[in-house]
This record gives structure tokens, C-alpha cells and sequence, in this order.
């Protein structure tokens, strides 16, 4: 085996961490959302304690990457809009959190 | 392991945020103040009801608009409804066991009917307090219910009237002075949002 060929099969744990949701707002509101069913844009804002720009921007890049869906229903005849981790966004949350957990107990004393 | 312990607590923490604002202390102590200002004799309607609708009218139209709208997953769900169905059960037994008064018998003295009416009413709001997860009510509860005792058995065994603005009245008030302060600080840290186009 040459050495490229080491190097490559040898993945380093950081790696393969998902960069998307590792951003610290991205990960508040992923981790928020993987603990109820749905909740609004206003729960979340008030929960985690981001602005409504930045939270927006987040919210923006995780429906991007189809792990966020935004549902409209009616509420007291009003529309509303509630946001929800989609089961992409739940796996990839949850292998997220084996991939942390690996590299932290992989880290030297 | 350790991941699952920061969801839960997170889940709880979330949970926890939805009886924000005070409304609680609210209630109870207007429950409480008017037992202690009629000296025990408000009618049942006023004196459980209007409390109720001050927690759900508050609820609707103060707190809500300003925390969002949130639907918890199934596991809190399925504790909501035991907690509702357990609540069921026990305010059944209640009624049964004030409606015959052959069941109270079992204990004897006139101090039985205030025992069980304060266990019960203790028993209620522990039921609530534990699965809500608000520990707040095990104190109000605590507080009632010695305030029930004191009254009652003073009345019953000494003949004495103690005042109802002392048993009640007096801690009523500073609860519900609690609960007001604890509301203006939520809506002060809480503004409502302006309506925004498509409901966010």
C-alpha cells in the first residue's frame, strides 16, 4: 500500500464532520427543532436567541440542503408557518451527533 | 449518552419555557386572596373558575403571541394525556368520596372531610406539578393546604376563627404579587411582534 493510498482509506474522524450543521446558530436551531415535532419562526427566534435576519439566513440555508421544511396551515383562520426538521435533516442531525461523539472520545488525554 | 442527556435536558427546557410569564401565580393567588378575603366562602364557581379563565384567556392572548407557536413530539404527547387521564381519576374518586358521606367514615372525627379535601387538592396539584415538571406548584400546594389545615382545625377543635386573610389572604397576596411582576418582566423581555405577512 502506498502512502496516498494510506492516507486516503484513512479518513480522519473530523472529516467527515457535516459542516452545515457544525456552524454553532445552524446547530441551536437544528437541536431545537430534533426535540418538538415543529414550531414557528417566533419560537425558534425566542428560543435560541437569534436575531430575525440571521435566524433567517440559517433557516434559508438548511431548507437549501433539505433538512428543514416549512409547512403552511391555518391557525384560528390565520395562515401560519411552521418549520420542522425533515427525516433527512433528523438522520443527518443524528449522525452528526455519532461523528462528534467519535471524534471526542477519540481525542488524545 | 451524553448527547441524549443534552436533548432531553433541552426538551425539557423548552417544555418548561411554555408556562412562562407568571399567569400560574396569578392565578393561585387570586385563588387565594379571595378565599382569605370571603373567610373561606367564595362560591366554588369564582373561586376555581375565574382563576382557570385568567390561565387560559392569559395564556391566549398574552403569552402565546409572544413566545410562538410549538408542537411537541409524541413521548411529551403521551405524557400530557396520563397526566390528564390520572387528573380524571382522581377528581372522580374526589366527587365520589364527597358524595357519599358513608365513605368518610372510615376515620373518625370531623376533621375528616378537611383531611381528605386537603390531600386531595395536595395529591392534584402534585399530579400537575410533576408532570408539567413545574416545581413552583409543589410550594403553592404545600402552602394551601397548611393554610386549609390551620383554618379548619382551628375551627373545628378550638372553636377559634383564625383569619382568613392570615391563612390565606396573606400569602395569597404575595403570590400573586409574584406572579404580577414575574408578567410585566415577560412582556417587558417579550414585545409582541408586528403581524407579519403569511403569519411569522
Amino acid at each position: 500500500m502506498t502512502r496516498q493510498q494510506h492516507n486516503t482509506d484513512r479518513q480522519q474522524p473530523g472529516e467527515t464532520i457535516d459542516r452545515l450543521i457544525h456552524e454553532p446558530a445552524r446547530f441551536i436551531i437544528m437541536a431545537h427543532l430534533y426535540v418538538v415535532e415543529s414550531a414557528d419562526f417566533l419560537f425558534l427566534m425566542r428560543q435560541t436567541g437569534l436575531t430575525k435576519g440571521n435566524l433567517s439566513s440559517h433557516m434559508t440555508r438548511l431548507e437549501e440542503a433539505g433538512y428543514l421544511e416549512v409547512i403552511k396551515e391555518f391557525l384560528n383562520k390565520k395562515p401560519h408557518t411552521m418549520l420542522r426538521l425533515t427525516d433527512k435533516g433528523r438522520k443527518a442531525f443524528d449522525e452528526y451527533r455519532r461523528t462528534m461523539k467519535q471524534v471526542l472520545d477519540e481525542l488524545p488525554e | 449518552m451524553s448527547n441524549d442527556i443534552y436533548l432531553k435536558k433541552l426538551e425539557k427546557k423548552v417544555w418548561q419555557s411554555t408556562s412562562r410569564g407568571g399567569l400560574l401565580e396569578v392565578a393561585i393567588g387570586i385563588n387565594m386572596l379571595g378565599n382569605g378575603v370571603s373567610q373561606y366562602t367564595l362560591p366554588f364557581s369564582l373561586s376555581i373558575l375565574l382563576p382557570l379563565a385568567i390561565l387560559f384567556i392569559g395564556y391566549k392572548y398574552l403569552i402565546l403571541p409572544r413566545t410562538g407557536h410549538v408542537k411537541f413530539g409524541v413521548d411529551r404527547i403521551a405524557t400530557v394525556r396520563k397526566t390528564r387521564i390520572l387528573l380524571f381519576i382522581v377528581v372522580l374518586f374526589y366527587l365520589a368520596i364527597i358524595t357519599f358521606p358513608g365513605l368518610l367514615r372510615f376515620v373518625t372525627g370531623d376533621l375528616t372531610p378537611v383531611i381528605v379535601t386537603g390531600f386531595y387538592t395536595l395529591i392534584l396539584f402534585s399530579i400537575i406539578a410533576h408532570f408539567s415538571e413545574c416545581r413552583r406548584l409543589y410550594i403553592y400546594a404545600s402552602i394551601w393546604f397548611a393554610g386549609h389545615l390551620l383554618f379548619n382545625y382551628a375551627k373545628i377543635q378550638w372553636g377559634v376563627i383564625v383569619g382568613g386573610l392570615v391563612v390565606f389572604g396573606a400569602p395569597g397576596f404575595i403570590i400573586l404579587l409574584i406572579g404580577l411582576v414575574m408578567l410585566v418582566r415577560f412582556l417587558q423581555a417579550n414585545p409582541a411582534p408586528p403581524e407579519t405577512r403569511g403569519g411569522e
